[in-house]
């Protein structure tokens, strides 16, 4: 590991720090970096970080899947169906254009107060993003590829399960790599909006609405933390399971 | 085994337009068992169209094809396609894309990759087995493709352009590998190549075909004997054939 990589974040600190010590921005605004390391230990040490890391990780990773899932099936009917695809076409780009937390409210009207609500609207946003990708990476399958495992005499599940399978695995990971960033991202603002005891969001919007400054900035860092956890997570799987995403 | 021909025409629809392209315009086209057919022409003329139709990839507009075949151990026909880097699978590695070939047709994976170890090492494919396609060069891949199609010794064989991606040296070496593998088995062989020196060397007939739409304009037997040696191409004969094929090639493109 180079020890450059560690500069960006050392420098970020430093600056930080600097600011808040010169009283150059009051601590309400922006307290000193050591104040929201000791909130933070205090969330969670006797706090309710881990419940609320807990439930927004559920939610994030619950939509994330159904979006995956459903996205998948989608898509490759969409990649495989060229007239189904033009009939859709606009439907689709009409809702993946549109701002998620735009539904927010219709989806309090359809699912209630619950997490239902939260997972279905990150799941539905997410899922049309993977349906997109898919059906993207189904229709740009290399002709040649296909033609040419057919004449070696490959045909029905060898085809699938060698051919096609793999080809269009890169640009479906892609999809997973967006909708799970994204899928935290929308999961974090329902929690603002839609009444809830339990979640990162919620719990930056209440220490917010405190002004319990210190608080509010260690659950904005366990957020972003996740966020890149998540991030790394699924890079280094597309690393070491389509290692020939580039070709 | 062989392949015959005759009168294939081949139109293509133009974009935006209800005008048909002539590709094909009567092509005769008959190849023994044990013989290998030299396609030389303009660039664009239609000789992948051709091989396309013998491959039974496209059909003809008109005109009859004929692809026999008595390989109870191999397909009818293989196929080295141009675009050989659409053909590699990049996630298999270069022995397990030669491999490829045999378990698509059911050899289970640990006697296909063997047998394609034992294949590559015996004809001297030069590549690196255990990489991918990602990590080999062109030329390489190149030869990885052509190692996946002679693997199951089809009856019939159509090579687009094989060596093109090769330097002088690999060339060499593997127009010499390819007719050694080839001559295992009575193969009935089409060829397309760009070299004049690469298509007389390989064939035992060469026919020159004009601009597009294709037609034969004239065929050229190319008489040396077998096995051949490359101090073939600096002899007076060769030379000789080789400004024919040349003269008449200028005439058509009008140079």
């Amino acid at each position: 590991m180079r020890w450059r990589m560690f500069l960006g974040p050392i420098i970020l600190v430093g600056l930080w720090s600097a600011v808040t010590v010169t009283g150059f921005i009051k601590p309400l605004f922006l307290p000193p970096p050591w104040h929201v390391i000791s909130a933070l230990y205090s969330l969670a040490a006797n706090g309710p970080l881990w419940g609320d890391l807990g439930a927004t990780l559920y939610r994030t990773v619950g939509a994330f899947l159904i979006a995956a899932a459903v996205g998948l099936i989608i898509g490759v009917a969409l990649g495989a169906w060229q007239k189904l695809y033009e009939s859709l076409e606009i439907v689709f780009d009409f809702f993946r254009s549109m701002p998620s937390p735009a539904l927010i409210p219709l989806a309090m009207l359809l699912f209630g107060l619950g997490n239902l609500s939260r997972i279905s609207v990150a799941a539905f946003t997410c899922a049309l993003i993977n349906a997109v990708q898919a059906a993207y990476a189904v229709r740009s399958i290399p002709r040649y590829r296909v033609l040419a495992a057919r004449l070696s005499g490959a045909k029905g599940l060898f085809l699938v399960s060698h051919v096609f399978i793999p080809s269009v695995m890169p640009g479906v990971m892609a999809g997973w790599r967006i909708t799970l960033s994204l899928s935290l991202i929308i999961i974090v603002v329902t929690e603002m909006f839609i009444g809830t005891s339990v979640g990162l969001g919620m719990r930056i919007n209440d220490f917010h609405l405190m002004f319990r400054s210190a608080e509010m900035y260690a659950a904005i860092l366990v957020v972003g933390l996740t966020g890149y956890v998540l991030n790394k997570a699924l890079e280094i799987a597309e690393r070491r399971f389509v290692h020939w995403r580039n070709w | 085994m062989s392949i015959a021909l005759r009168g294939i025409t081949k139109t293509f629809p133009i974009r935006h337009s209800s005008a048909l392209l002539p590709v094909l315009d009567g092509i005769d086209l008959e190849i023994a068992d044990g013989s290998v057919t030299a396609l030389f022409g303009p660039n664009g003329c239609g000789k992948t169209t051709l091989l396309n139709v013998i491959a039974g990839i496209e059909s003809p507009d008109s005109g009859t094809v004929e692809v026999k075949g008595d390989r109870t151990d191999g397909p009818l026909v293989g196929y080295s396609f141009q675009n050989f880097h659409e053909v590699l699978l990049p996630w298999k590695s270069a022995l397990e894309n030669v491999a490829f070939a045999l378990r698509a047709t059911g050899t289970p994976h640990a006697t296909a990759v063997n047998r394609s170890r034992s294949f590559v090492d015996t004809h001297d494919f030069a590549f690196p087995r255990e990489n991918y396609p990602y990590q080999l060069s062109i030329g390489q891949q190149q030869t990885v493709a052509l190692a996946r199609t002679l693997i199951r010794s089809p009856s019939n064989v159509l090579l687009d352009e094989p060596f093109a991606a090769l330097d002088h040296e690999a060339r060499f070496r593997m127009q010499d590998v390819v007719i050694s593998v080839l001559s295992e088995k009575p193969t009935a062989v089409v060829f397309i190549s760009h070299d004049v020196d690469e298509a007389l060397y390989m064939s035992d007939e060469l026919l020159l075909l004009s601009k597009r739409p294709a037609r034969v304009i004239q065929r050229f037997p190319v008489p040396f004997e077998r096995p051949r040696r490359h101090d073939l191409l600096a002899s007076a004969e060769f030379a000789t054939l080789r400004r024919e094929v040349i003269a008449a090639f200028l005439k058509e493109v009008g140079a």
